[in-house]
């Protein structure tokens, strides 16, 4: 705009200067033609022109003409007697083939002057003809020679600012579905961005990019490698120290000596649960890391039934809750729920979420486990225990947050790897009231 | 018994060692497959607890080396992986349970005692839990000393919940043992078979149990 703004302003300078040229020229021949009809004699100064013809001198359509014939001896000869005076500042005085030309004022008016002073005649009289004109023509040319320069500039500006906008954007744009594509990757799941669709000049930066992700990528996966290693790792000797801890619990108990039964045998039996925290949580770390997409990934989606699924990993636990005196059921809508998915995962959300429910629950109740077809594949297990209050449900769903801080076992993360395990199925883990409105209802819904 | 325990890891081969010999087993201890392989052919075990990851050969050649040699052994296999494909390829390869480390000394040995039930009953001979015996050569049951009187039918279902007392068995497990291929039972008949077994079972310390959804459970409350 700036530089449109300079642009206007030189233009305008060059048509009033264009228009100036031109209409000096003019102006000139006026004068000229004036000093050829000026009559000398000794008596005087004349001028040889009839009325009509000084009309037509005088005349125009746009501007109006003024004129004075003065002499050194004759004084005012002819035409208007208040006549501007040329400028004392020769800077002000334009020059046209001998003519002096000025701007000035008539009646309020801008007008153009040009004065030519005719030789010394025989008599020694010195006459000036001066003519001036209105500058309306002068200023309609340069509006006009502006408006013509400048109008195609508008175009041409607009134009190419028009270009140049839509050149922007669509050069721009691979970088704006760059952006939106590592926006929508999964911090879990990193993968390239492909490099097809973008411009030669963007390539580096996709380059970096991927670079920058497949090491970011292989840094997270080393991570949970080393977090399945390790958890696999502890396997074999916490299997020894279990063996060893059972064994000593099971000699003291079975030495009958009073004086265990108050001293080393509570001691034996928290280390025994401490060493079954450790083995659990171990196991747990191992499965969230076999949960983990880039794991997933690795072992494809089989089609199972999820009722029949549910049977078997169920049965396992039927006995542990018949122990406690809590009435376990499976119930199955229908016939075979068929979903695509990881058996061992599917079954290890399944295990979490009966664990739990056997787990805190006072015993003397009733653990139910629902599946479903309609309107998707669904498991639910609900029981009559204590339950979460809905405020926690959101938290509970996090890694090693724990409701229950009474020292029970419990490693944190049971909900947390369920929901771990359901979102890898696409699907969605919900947690409500359990049976009779009371203690918890986890729902897994499957696609 | 006599077992044969393959385990290279020395903690745990001498901590369950010792426990399943104060269980009143015998247990022989090797810590490779060569050793291992040796003592098969020396001694007629009754059962092979086995570890997996043995520094000289995999768990699952020797298993498999163990079946191509028409050894039947009993096998339970004990493993620090607990892969699905890992599952079922040890149960293919023909072992006969499956443990994962670490597991509880109790639920080991409960898993022992099964696979111990299920060779003789193979071979033929008693099981049994609380005053309750079940004669598999005979085929008759006795409540201490008195004979049940039960059918066929009553006595294939009391046969397949002692195999497997303390677990549940299915509708479809029950089935599976009573019929042959071309017979079916109908679901209301074998609840008919397990209500009829219920009465003649009052009276033991045994209790069969219904568990809704997922079948029938043998338990000897006191044990």
């Amino acid at each position: 705009m700036v530089l449109f703004g300079i642009g206007g302003l030189a233009c305008y300078a060059f048509a009033v200067h264009y228009a100036n040229t031109v209409y000096d020229g003019w102006l000139f021949d006026s004068v000229k033609s004036l000093t050829l009809v000026v009559e000398r004699t000794d008596r005087g100064v004349t001028l040889d022109l009839p009325q009509s013809a000084l009309r037509l001198f005088v005349w125009d359509v746009a501007d109006t003409t003024y004129y004075r014939v003065v002499g050194t001896r004759s004084g005012f000869i002819a035409g208007r007697r208040d006549f501007p005076e040329a400028p004392q500042d020769s800077r002000k005085l334009g020059d046209y083939q001998g003519a002096t030309l000025f701007d000035s004022f008539i009646d309020g008016e801008a007008v153009r002057v040009a004065s030519l002073q005719l030789p010394q005649d025989q008599f020694g009289e010195t006459v000036t003809v001066q003519v001036a004109e209105t500058k309306n023509k002068r200023r309609k040319l340069a509006r006009e020679v502006l408006a013509s320069v400048l109008l195609p500039q508008v175009v041409l500006i607009g134009a190419a600012a028009l270009m140049l906008w839509f050149g922007i954007r669509r050069g721009l744009a691979p970088l704006g579905s760059l952006a939106e594509r590592l926006q929508a990757q999964d911090h879990r799941r990193l993968q390239p961005l492909s490099g097809d669709d973008v411009p030669l000049e963007v390539q580096p930066l996709t380059l970096a990019l991927n670079d920058l992700l497949a090491r970011l990528d292989s840094a997270q996966a080393a991570q949970r490698r080393f977090v399945a290693d390790s958890a696999h790792q502890l396997r074999t000797p916490l299997t020894s120290l279990k063996l060893n801890m059972e064994q000593a619990l099971q000699d003291a108990e079975g030495a009958g000596h009073p004086g265990l039964e108050e001293g080393v045998i509570p001691v034996l039996r928290e280390c025994a649960r401490a060493v079954d925290r450790v083995s659990r949580l171990s196991n747990q770390l191992l499965l969230l890391a076999r949960a983990e997409p880039d794991a997933i990934a690795t072992t494809p989606f089989e089609r199972l039934d999820l009722a029949a699924l549910a049977r078997t990993v169920g049965a396992e636990w039927v006995p542990r809750a018949l122990q406690r005196n809590i009435d376990i059921s499976l119930v199955v809508a229908g016939e075979a729920v068929t979903v695509s998915g990881n058996p061992v995962l599917l079954s290890e959300a399944l295990n979490n979420l009966l664990d739990n429910a056997i787990k805190y629950h006072p015993g003397g109740g009733r653990i139910s486990i629902e599946v479903g077809a309609q309107p998707r594949p669904s498991v639910r297990v609900a029981d009559d225990g204590p339950g979460i209050p809905p405020e926690l449900r959101e938290q509970v769903l996090k890694r090693f947050f724990r409701v229950d801080r009474s020292g029970r076992e419990g490693s944190g993360l049971g909900l947390a790897i369920v929901q771990e395990i359901v979102r890898a199925h696409g699907g969605a883990l919900m947690l409500g009231d359990g049976l009779d409105g009371r203690g918890l209802g986890a729902l897994i819904v499957l696609p | 018994m006599r077992l044969l325990l393959v385990e290279d890891d020395v903690q745990i081969a001498e901590s369950l060692g010792r426990a399943l010999r104060r269980a009143g087993d015998v247990v022989d201890v090797y810590g490779t497959a060569r050793d291992a392989e040796q003592a098969l052919r020396a001694v007629d075990y009754a059962m092979v607890i086995l570890d997996l990851g043995l520094p000289d050969r995999d768990g699952g050649a020797l298993l498999r080396s163990m079946r191509a040699q028409d050894n039947h052994t009993p096998v339970l296999v004990l493993t620090a992986r607990d892969e699905m494909n890992d599952r079922v390829r040890m149960l293919d390869l023909g072992a006969d349970d499956y443990m994962v480390k670490p597991f509880e000394l109790v639920e080991l040995q409960a898993r022992i005692r099964a696979v111990a039930r299920r060779a003789i009953a193979r071979t033929g001979g008693d099981i049994g839990v609380g005053g309750l015996r079940f004669d598999l050569a005979e085929r008759r049951a006795y409540a201490g000393d008195v004979a049940l009187e039960l059918s066929p039918r009553e006595l294939g279902v009391l046969e397949l919940l002692l195999l497997r007392r303390g677990r549940v068995v299915s509708k479809a497990q029950l089935q599976e043992h009573l019929c042959d291929w071309d017979e079916a039972l109908t679901d209301g008949a074998i609840e008919l078979y397990v209500h009829r077994l219920r009465k003649k079972l009052e009276g033991t310390e045994v209790e069969l149990r219904t568990v809704r959804g997922f079948g029938y459970l043998l338990q000897h409350p006191k044990a």
